[in-house]
């Protein structure tokens, strides 16, 4: 937590530190310690964890900054994690609070429940903190954009960043990074992460209902005239294809989330696959027929342990809507035989009736007799074998 | 390094760095701003203790005080779809 460099002395003159340190993290008023300790008492490592610290001044336009709307944030997915909670209900059959499950959650499961500083200043607590360090050294500088390496993919890397910059062996980075240098805040908005108030009830209970979202069609309203937009991009067609069906390469799918074991989890590596089933989603994509899916399925007795059972284990599909960050014109979907029309590259390839479409298959164990244990979870999205 | 001990290893590196630093009654003539700068300002001239960053702005002094980083953890992929 070193102040220094051109940056930490932008901060220590600027209008952020006009109260001192103390204004923020509290403790003893300087000149009244004398040891580590004693330099301690009180200290408040976040001060953002109480929203008003930065929303006394925040919630209201500051120069080129517009306001951030407290309501938004204080509902915020980011600040609460309501879509986990809300997953932890509908399989728990329970409601979160009151559950008894509320601090093992805040133990284990809330790690990436961040707080203002760590987007805009710090290093998310979940990755250890501290100030961002990549080529240059940050310091306390306060930035509008968070850093993309340092805060966003490290809590949104084992999938999204790992996509988003082509870590991911035999794949390319997304194009929006490599060809365009865009980073996370080219689609995702301010408005969006800090939370809108557009939900209904309480609050949003899934990231793919903000209303502010960023949506392809955003940027890309009009797509390029050819047959296969033409076949597969009209909604009520039957046959409407999520854009990420085509344009994405494969991604990571798991087999056994916080499979629980004495001493910890025993979790099998994940493996990258490209998978097109029917829409899970209709309640908040209803205009795609087809869309990808990835494998993400938590153990059913991943809280045994905290006595949190799941009798509706099997009401949520663990084959989910997913939207890969790792878009390209040209993929494997894309990129026939020559002289061959997608449909060759895609749903007539020799690999089909397998290959890219979820097959009833796909729900069962190797031996191909077995039924995975969220078989009855899954099978109303599998695309059947003509 | 047992928890522990790196703290009492910790407590008494800030000690040493305390005697050290003569932090008991430090003397200088300059005043204290509005930075909370360890050039802090008494009717007579004389500071005492330290300041948040006159630790914070200064490695040497940190690296005294505080313990040395954990082994990075076993890395587990995350679950959720981030």
């Amino acid at each position: 937590m070193l102040i220094t460099g051109s940056l930490g002395q932008d901060f220590l003159d600027g209008v952020h530190n006009s109260g001192g340190c103390q204004s923020c993290h509290e403790g003893p008023a300087d000149g009244t310690f004398t040891t580590f300790d004693e330099a301690h008492v009180g200290v408040v490592r976040d001060p953002s964890e109480d929203p008003s610290t930065c929303l006394s001044c925040h919630q209201n336009a500051i120069g080129d900054l517009k306001a951030v709307d407290k309501a938004g944030y204080e509902a915020s997915l980011h600040m609460n994690l309501w879509g986990e909670k809300v997953t932890i209900e509908r399989r728990g059959q329970c409601t979160f609070e009151g559950s008894g499950f509320e601090a093992p959650f805040e133990k284990k499961c809330a790690g990436c429940h961040t707080t203002c500083g760590q987007c805009h200043i710090s290093r998310p607590k979940s990755v250890g903190g501290g100030f961002p360090k990549t080529f240059a050294y940050l310091s306390h500088s306060f930035r509008k954009k968070p850093h993309m390496t340092e805060q966003c993919t490290a809590c949104h890397g084992s999938r999204v960043g790992a996509d988003f910059l082509g870590q991911n062996e035999g794949n390319q980075p997304d194009t929006h990074f490599a060809q365009h240098g865009m980073q996370c805040d080219g689609c995702h908005s301010a408005e969006e992460l800090h939370g809108d108030t557009q939900f209904t009830g309480d609050h949003y209970t899934h990231r793919y209902e903000v209303a502010t979202m960023p949506r392809c069609e955003g940027c890309h309203e009009d797509m390029p005239s050819n047959d296969y937009h033409a076949v597969h991009g009209n909604v009520g067609s039957g046959i409407k294809l999520q854009c990420q069906v085509c344009h994405s390469q494969p991604y990571k799918s798991c087999s056994n989330c916080h499979d629980l074991v004495d001493g910890g989890n025993a979790i099998d590596p994940s493996w990258l696959s490209l998978k097109i089933a029917f829409n899970p989603r209709t309640d908040f994509r209803a205009e795609y027929d087809y869309v990808l899916v990835r494998h993400i399925p938590v153990d059913p007795g991943t809280w045994d342990n905290f006595g949190l059972e799941l009798p509706g284990y099997l009401d949520e599909v663990t084959w989910k809507y997913t939207s890969p960050h790792n878009i390209r014109r040209w993929t494997a979907q894309t990129t026939p035989p020559e002289g061959g029309a997608c449909s060759t590259s895609c749903h007539d390839t020799a690999e089909a009736p397998t290959g890219y479409f979820l097959r009833e298959t796909d729900l069962y164990e190797a031996d191909g007799v077995t039924r995975l244990p969220h078989y009855d979870a899954n099978i109303d999205v599998v695309i059947p074998i003509d | 390094m047992h928890p522990r001990t790196r703290r009492r290893l910790a407590v008494t590196a800030a000690a040493t760095f305390a005697l050290w630093a003569g932090c008991a009654e430090l003397e200088t003539d300059a005043t204290a701003d509005a930075t909370g700068s360890d050039t802090l300002g008494s009717p007579d001239g004389t500071t005492t203790g330290l300041s948040c960053v006159g630790c914070h702005t200064d490695e040497e002094a940190l690296k005294a005080v505080l313990p040395p980083p954990e082994e990075p953890a076993e890395e587990i992929e995350g679950t959720g779809d981030g």
